[in-house]
């Protein structure tokens, strides 16, 4: 809990501080993640591949969508591309890592049901990774696009009853945060409904001109 | 509104997380050591350690 949420808390410094060189100098951070995820494989237990850093990019990009109009939110929509990218290769790197000891320990097929869990949202972020990519996203329609990053949805729920289903001593956390977070997408979903909603024009009273 | 509320967790969970979990155990995590409150069952399912104490040697 306090790895995750310390970690979150940099996260949102780090964005708020650097966003501008976060979107320019990314695919330099892609790399530089991609090395830390390599070496933390190699790692026997690290935050990493607990799969702690992956989770807290992920929460960040998950309440970027529901949290209303500042400047934090304009400095986080306009890194969130960025964010899942590196978020997801902080999961595959856990996912990866669990997997393998799984068929090295012989229990890939015994797991718990939360590790199937945890390989459902592995395979399922794989498209939206690809997707976020600007040069993959631009070849896309955007109607097309936004249907499939729908599926997020189902991520952030998989993981959500990855984490609850693990059943240790941080599972009331885990509700907890995905409780606010269902709570605030319905709020932001029926404020952005009743923000369309067309407003009554006006009754125009006729005048009378005496001749 | 949601902003406010939304950042008061965020300090409430921050607050929380010092007050539950030590902040040695988060350490030791970070430096790569499991403990009581970052155990992992892949360390029981390894059989590396069980409640805190080292197994014995080739799987007693």
């Amino acid at each position: 809990m306090t790895i995750i949420t310390i970690t979150t808390v940099l996260i949102l410094g780090l964005v708020y501080l650097f966003y501008k060189q976060i979107r320019k100098f990314n695919k330099y951070i892609y790399g530089l993640c991609v090395i830390i995820g390599i070496i933390s494989f190699t790692q026997e237990t690290t935050i990493i591949n607990m799969g702690y850093v992956g989770l807290s990019f992920f929460l960040v990009v998950m309440f970027t969508g529901v949290i209303d109009k500042s400047e934090m939110k304009k400095r986080l929509a306009g890194t969130r591309a960025e964010l899942a990218i590196i978020g997801t290769i902080f999961v595959a790197v856990h996912g990866l890592k669990f997997i393998v000891f799984a068929i090295d320990y012989g229990f890939l097929w015994t797991a718990p049901f939360y590790f199937y869990l945890g390989v459902a949202s592995v395979f399922i972020v794989i498209p939206l990774f690809i997707t976020s990519f600007l040069i993959i996203r631009k070849k896309m329609k955007g109607k097309t696009w936004k249907n499939l990053h729908k599926l997020s949805y189902l991520f952030y729920l998989l993981v959500g009853l990855h984490l609850v289903f693990m059943n240790n001593d941080r599972i009331f956390f885990y509700i907890g945060i995905f409780a606010v977070y269902l709570i605030t997408r319905i709020w932001t979903y029926f404020e952005k409904k009743l923000a369309k909603k067309p407003q009554p024009k006006p009754i125009q009273q006729k005048t009378t001109q005496s001749a | 509104m949601k902003n406010i509320i939304l950042i008061v967790l965020l300090v409430l969970m921050l607050g929380s997380s010092f007050a539950f979990e030590p902040v040695t155990d988060s350490i030791d995590i970070i430096a790569g050591s499991t403990n009581t409150t970052y155990s992992t069952t892949i360390d029981l399912i390894a059989g590396v350690s069980e409640q805190g104490n080292s197994d014995s040697f080739y799987g007693n």
